[in-house]
């Protein structure tokens, strides 16, 4: 497992950091040092993905521990401030003005990131309406669009000023294959300047956009390295039969409709070369 | 080649749809009766009604109108829960279900049934409450004091205007798009109704939403001799707020064709929170001819 | 340093708020008003109704349904809520000079000081809450302090306090005033 320690330029520092809601523990001590690149947060539904992530937007204030996003403590009132200048976030279900124009939302979102002056923000506006894939639909109202498309309203809302920092709840949701490509090269040009957290449910994406990969499971993280590595941990773990093993963590049937199993390989199984998902499985499973 | 498949049922069978709407309702009514709100604004109520003790000192028959405010608590809160219920239907939950939107409507309708329910124990309450206090003063000029007891058509009020109620809430809920704005809406309504004095005009009052009797209907002027005027009337003389002498009309009629008129309305109101279609037309028409034949009817009873 | 960004943002603000409580509250005020004037009916009660109805819409005017998308903007919630409030309590303030205008002559209570006084208290309760419902329970505290108004004895101390808010609305709205600025991070 590797693990990024460039103190120098982290740029998102957690110590113990923890939320509960109700008394349901959401985080539990997580600790992660984050510096540059696009990095992917995985976890199945309940393990504190968003939680964490809102933490990470200045959202939400922790019960306990420490977190430092680029370089200052978001506790502090004017740090806070600084940081929402350069920070960029997508909710997990962004609501948006339905009477307002896809242009009219952006350049309002723009306003209160503080763009005054009006022709530097409309160029700002247009281009992230551009980059988003929406650059022909500025004049459309909100509530004439698809999901997909909102989704983008959002997304391109996220990313005005060029932000250092974005963060990203399920950005990919609602969009279709095309769209997806043209959103990882979108992060991938974006975490040239800076980081972009990205949760999400779909391994193939985290092969694809992260160079880093973080899974969360219960509030805890359960692996933070390359998603090579995730990959590794179910090494020798995953092995293809006829019949389903019952002795198998998981299993489940392939296209060929042979079954898949991950877990501890009977003698004289094959084993097979592990995906980033198997790797995933492996990991949440606990098996490790 | 396949065989052809057996064509399918255009519509369910009548029993399948009750057995739907049942369950649904159901589901909402648990829902309803868990809102502590609902208990709150009962309790409330019932409070105001207890609270009304006659007082020698109060003007006459004021203590017979003030009891029949204090039901506005109930119908705001029952209008608030069902208002809430029919927000549900604004999120879209199993649109492909087939269980389609008029379904669900009715069905919340059939939930809410439960909150007249309570407004039929409240009307008991609320008479058993008058004859507890050997009956409200009605006290009138000349000679006429009484102690009276609401009418049949009086104590009926509260279950029509529950109905309205469960009306309004529904339309509310199911029109505007955030509950935040149904507050200060609901709020506006029911407590404007509760000012009842400014609806008690003669010419008003038919339209009015709670009428509150006795209605009170010119009878002559000032320097008019009060012993000229027929010997059955129940009078007032002119006083604070009347410069008239005044016929003072308390009717069981009146208060049944009321009802009538209110009963026409919630389903003219009510037409709105279901969609469009056979059912809200057919709500929209029936609603308004009851309405009008209440109405028409009041100012029939009306001296 | 977000004076600007806020008097920019106060057009866009403004198309997002819902009007049509404000404009039907008001719209049923003034019918009520006409009928009061016309019958020649004493009409305090419908201005306190007016006060508290006008305040829970105001309050009501601070849900924003794209709170989430905005949380971290530099422009924090707390300055985002003003903006809205400024915005709609002008226009009720208005609202309130027209039903001032339109009630019967015999008007006793013209001050806008009820008004508000519960829009403050609704404000800080809002404030206070928790945030999922925050702006519902701002919105109900008016209604709930009237209804409590018109219900609880005068000559009880509960009583006597609930009427507060029409009587000595200054310091009502001076300790909703602190209330609110200690729960400015909120």
């Amino acid at each position: 497992m590797t693990i990024v320690h460039d103190r120098a330029g982290t740029l998102v520092r957690t110590a113990g950091l923890r939320k509960s809601f109700r008394g349901v523990r959401a985080v539990r001590d997580v600790d992660l040092d984050l510096s540059g690149g696009v990095v992917g947060l995985l976890g199945p539904n309940g393990a504190g993905k968003t939680t964490l992530l809102r933490m990470l937007a200045t959202v939400l204030a922790p019960d306990a521990g420490e977190v430092r996003l680029l370089g200052r403590d978001p506790r502090v009132p004017a740090e806070r401030l600084e940081i929402r200048r350069r920070l960029g976030y997508l909710p997990q279900a962004p609501s948006l003005y339905g009477g307002f124009t896809v242009l009219e939302m952006v350049e309002y979102v723009a306003v209160l990131k503080e763009q005054t002056d009006a022709a530097a923000r409309r160029r700002d506006a247009v281009r992230v309406l551009e980059s988003v894939g929406l650059g022909d639909m500025q004049r459309r109202r909100i509530r004439t669009l698809s999901g997909g498309m909102r989704q983008r309203v959002a997304l391109a809302a996220a990313l005005l000023g060029r932000p250092e920092l974005l963060v990203l709840d399920e950005p990919a949701t609602g969009l279709d294959p095309e769209q997806r490509i043209e959103l990882r090269s979108l992060l991938s040009e974006t975490a040239q300047r800076g980081t972009v957290v990205l949760s999400t449910h779909n391994t193939s994406e985290v092969a694809a956009l992260c160079q880093r990969v973080v899974v969360m499971r219960d509030g805890r993280i359960h692996f933070d390295g390359t998603p090579q590595g995730l990959r590794t941990t179910a090494e020798g773990r995953v092995w293809e039969a006829e019949e389903r093993d019952p002795r198998a963590a998981r299993s489940w049937m392939t296209a060929e409709g042979t079954y898949r199993h991950v877990g501890t390989p009977p003698a004289g199984a094959t084993t097979v070369r592990p995906t980033l998902e198997d790797g995933y499985l492996f990991v949440t499973g606990g098996w490790r | 080649m396949s065989a052809a498949a057996p064509a399918l049922p255009v519509s369910r069978p009548r029993g399948l749809t009750r057995g739907v709407v049942r369950a649904v309702a159901l589901a909402e009514l648990r829902r309803i009766l868990r809102n502590p709100v609902l208990w709150a604004g009962a309790a409330l109520s019932v409070w105001m009604m207890w609270s009304v003790v006659p007082d020698p000192d109060e003007w006459a028959g004021a203590s017979y109108e003030e009891i029949a405010v204090s039901v506005t608590p109930l119908l705001l809160v029952i209008s608030l829960v069902t208002a809430v219920s029919f927000h549900r239907e604004r999120v879209e939950v199993a649109p492909d279900a087939p269980v389609r939107e008029g379904t669900r409507a009715i069905a919340r309708l059939v939930a809410a049934l439960p909150l007249v329910g309570i407004a039929v124990a409240y009307a008991g309450l609320l008479a058993w409450r008058q004859r507890d206090r050997g009956g409200l003063w009605l006290g009138v000029e000349p000679g006429r004091t009484t102690e009276a007891l609401f009418t049949a058509g009086e104590l009926a009020q509260p279950v029509a205007l529950a109905v309205l109620a469960v009306a309004v809430g529904a339309v509310l809920g199911r029109r505007l798009p955030h509950l935040v704005s149904v507050v200060p809406l609901l709020f506006v309504v029911w407590f404007l109704v509760s000012v009842y004095w400014l609806f008690g005009h003669e010419v008003v009052t038919p339209f009015s939403v709670l009428q509150v009797q006795p209605v009170r209907v010119h009878a002559g002027p000032a320097t008019a001799d009060p012993l000229g005027f027929p010997a059955h009337w129940l009078l007032e003389g002119p006083g604070e707020f009347s410069g008239q002498w005044s016929r003072v009309f308390v009717s069981n009629a009146l208060g049944w064709w009321h009802a009538v008129w209110l009963l026409g309305l919630s389903a003219v109101v009510g037409a709105f929170a279901v969609p469009k279609g056979r059912t809200r037309r057919w709500m929209l028409a029936a609603g308004s001819v009851v309405a009008a034949v209440g109405v028409v009817a009041q100012y029939a009873v009306l001296p | 340093m977000t004076i600007t960004p806020l008097a920019q943002a106060a057009r866009p603000t403004s198309r997002s708020i819902r009007w049509s409580p404000l404009v039907g509250v008001a719209a049923v005020l003034v019918i009520v008003l006409l009928v009061a004037r016309t019958a020649q009916r004493p009409s305090d009660v419908v201005m306190a109704i007016a006060a508290a109805a006008l305040a829970s819409v105001v309050v009501a005017s601070l849900h924003d349904p794209a709170t989430d998308l905005l949380a971290p903007v530099p422009v924090s919630v707390m300055q985002r809520r003003l903006l809205r409030l400024a915005l709609v309590l002008v226009p009720a303030l208005l609202v309130w000079v027209a039903l001032v205008v339109v009630a019967p002559p015999s008007l006793e209570a013209t001050s806008p000081g009820p008004l508000l006084a519960m829009t403050a208290v609704g404000v800080a309760a809002g404030v206070w809450s928790p945030a999922r419902r925050a702006v519902l329970v701002g919105a109900s505290v008016p209604v709930l302090w009237f209804a409590l108004d018109m219900t609880v004895p005068s000559d009880v101390l509960l009583g006597d306090a609930a009427g507060w808010w029409r009587t000595d609305p200054w310091p009502v709205a001076a300790v909703a005033l602190g209330a609110l600025v200690a729960g400015r991070r909120r």
